[in-house]
């Protein structure tokens, strides 16, 4: 009898998991049945002894425990303010919540998510969940974690056409502040520690971007090397939209690799033991981590980088499908709707295109035959970029309804010079702490690499 | 089949056991969480504290226009915060009516 042995079990398991949350979301049966029938498959699997049924009986588990994940996350508790009948959109309330994300300082607005407890009217106080998006029409020193008592008009939040279902079921409300009088903090400090004190690193990291450079490079070396996008001018990310380049402003997979090089030749000077050496270079990472806002590609990242790292001192090999496929499940165990997520989907599909095409690639243009090490250097870049595009194109089709097809050539360049931004960037932080003579030096070399970087974006765009 | 291991298979299916009580349990808690509402008087909801308001809240108020706005705001620095509503009978361009119009949108909280 023909039998198959399913070599990736991480990639399977995967797999299935995310069929059970698209299932979850497709599929209008009740969670509790979903629960019973996951019952009877552990309570077969039991006793089955056969390979093939058990297998089947594990898939069947994994969708099913997909599927109550997206229910888990697509449910708001009852006492959410979606539930709340009495409060009407357009009425002023008090609101008594804390700041649940970095807030935005936008021209003259402060924006920021605000994880809500109570709602008042003039008469009646509910104890609501919730999170709301806060615009205050001001400037105001507002930090992650403030708990606060706002008053303002609850209106509908508005909505881009591309966002997901998902991004709009939890947060659809706003508040518009006409004043920053119209805030009181309580003086309590609520959220996770370890995000508060990675903003508060951030913020501080950002004030020497904008004490040391000008304008333009600081909000770009804030973009790269710290993820804050709000700051950059429309037109050059409307630019760097249309070439297909905006991805080196996000922070992922690239910037986390520079981040474990830069610190990992750092700790190669200051002559640490290798295992010590990679101890600190995976702490530097989780602490870049928490710096950079927690997104999904860095998450990804971080978590691949790990796994790496376990593997080589449980002197295993790392399979790098494997570590992709185990980065998937532990994001969509956590946050299972980010599936639908348009940076979870890039940022798989390009790694994911990286690891597909570009061995295939290598041997097809026989690269490892070439003698000189530059031109090896250049076509290696340049085919990990045309893997990574070859990845994401049919997502970015889709959603955007164009295809990047200058990215093909612009991408290498700009990933090089991204590449440089970022390392010096970093080298102006470490110099800040050192010495001012040091900065001096960084600060124009600095300037000229965003200079150009703006001025390829210009010519090809 | 999958190539895992007997000991492998029973690990991740305990994981899996777990997650699946974890998240029923989690659903389960969302669904029995009851609105709490209780007997609330703020009549002074969505007006303006005049102790603590600057020049461009201060007009915001219907009968405040911005040399009254200045006005409140001179009167603040020289004598304090108010304490009632005939304290602002003293400012010149404050009559009945205005102090009528102003009570309805704003109210005196900080002292």
């Amino acid at each position: 009898m023909y039998s198959y042995t399913i070599k990736r079990p991480l990639c399977f398991c995967v797999f299935c998991f995310a069929a059970g949350i698209v299932l979850g979301r497709i599929l209008p049966v009740s969670w509790k049945y979903i629960f019973v029938f996951s019952y009877l498959n552990i309570l077969i699997f039991s006793f089955w002894r056969n390979c093939i049924v058990r297998t089947g009986l594990l898939m069947i588990l994994l969708v099913s425990a997909g599927i109550l994940a997206w229910k888990y996350h697509w449910t708001l508790p009852s006492c959410h303010i979606k539930h709340c009948k009495n409060i009407i959109v357009g009425k002023v309330y008090e609101f008594r919540g804390w700041v649940s994300s970095l807030p935005q300082i936008k021209e003259d607005k402060t924006i920021f998510l605000f994880e809500l407890s109570e709602v008042s009217s003039r008469h009646i106080k509910y104890k609501t969940k919730g999170r709301i998006k806060v615009f205050l029409k001001d400037r105001k020193q507002v930090s992650y974690g403030q708990e606060l008592i706002l008053e303002g008009k609850l209106r509908y939040l508005y909505f881009f056409r591309r966002q997901s279902r998902e991004s709009k079921n939890e947060i659809f409300l706003s508040v518009d502040i006409p004043s920053a009088l119209l805030i009181k903090p309580t003086g309590l400090i609520k959220g996770n520690w370890l995000l508060r004190q990675g903003f508060l690193i951030r913020n501080y990291l950002a004030e020497i971007f904008k004490q040391n450079l000008s304008s333009l490079s600081a909000d770009i070396a804030s973009a790269m090397v710290l993820g804050i996008r709000y700051n950059l001018p429309r037109g050059i990310l409307y630019k760097m939209a249309h070439l297909g380049t905006v991805h080196v402003l996000v922070v992922s997979g690239f910037h986390v690799g520079i981040v474990y090089a830069v610190v990992s030749i750092f700790f190669k000077l200051v002559r640490l033991t290798k295992n010590t050496r990679m101890i600190c270079c995976l702490i530097s990472l989780w602490i870049y981590f928490f710096i950079t806002g927690g997104s999904t590609p860095t998450l990804r990242a971080t978590i691949m980088a790990s796994t790496y790292h376990c593997a080589y001192w449980l002197r295993r090999q790392a399979d790098s499908y494997q570590t992709l496929a185990l980065a998937a499940l532990i994001i969509l165990m956590i946050r299972p709707l980010e599936l639908f997520e348009i940076g979870f989907q890039l940022s798989f599909a390009s790694v994911l295109g990286i690891l597909l095409f570009y061995p295939r690639l290598n041997s097809l243009f026989h690269l490892r035959e070439i003698k000189y090490k530059f031109i090896k250097k250049f076509f290696s870049a340049f085919f990990i970029s045309l893997s990574a595009w070859l990845g994401t194109c049919g997502i970015i089709v889709y959603n955007f309804g164009y295809l990047p097809l200058r990215a093909i050539v612009v991408s290498p360049l700009v990933v090089v010079l991204a590449a440089l931004i970022t390392v010096s960037n970093m080298c102006l932080l470490a110099a800040n702490f050192v010495s001012p003579c040091l900065v001096k030096g960084c600060v124009p070399v600095i300037e000229l690499l965003i200079n150009f970087f703006v001025k390829v974006h210009l010519f090809f765009s | 089949m999958i190539s895992l291991t007997p000991q492998e298979q029973k690990a991740l299916m305990f994981l899996l056991v777990l997650y699946v009580c974890g998240i029923s349990l989690g659903i389960l808690s969302k669904q029995n969480q009851v609105l709490q509402t209780m007997v609330y008087v703020n009549e002074d909801l969505g007006k303006i504290d005049i102790n603590v308001a600057d020049l461009a809240l201060l007009k915001e108020i219907p009968g405040i226009g911005e040399k009254l706005a200045m006005r409140i705001i001179e009167y603040r620095k020289e004598y304090g915060n108010f304490s009632s509503w005939e304290q602002l009978r003293q400012i010149k361009g404050i009559h009945n009516g205005t102090l009528e119009k102003i009570k309805k949108h704003a109210c005196i909280l900080t002292p």
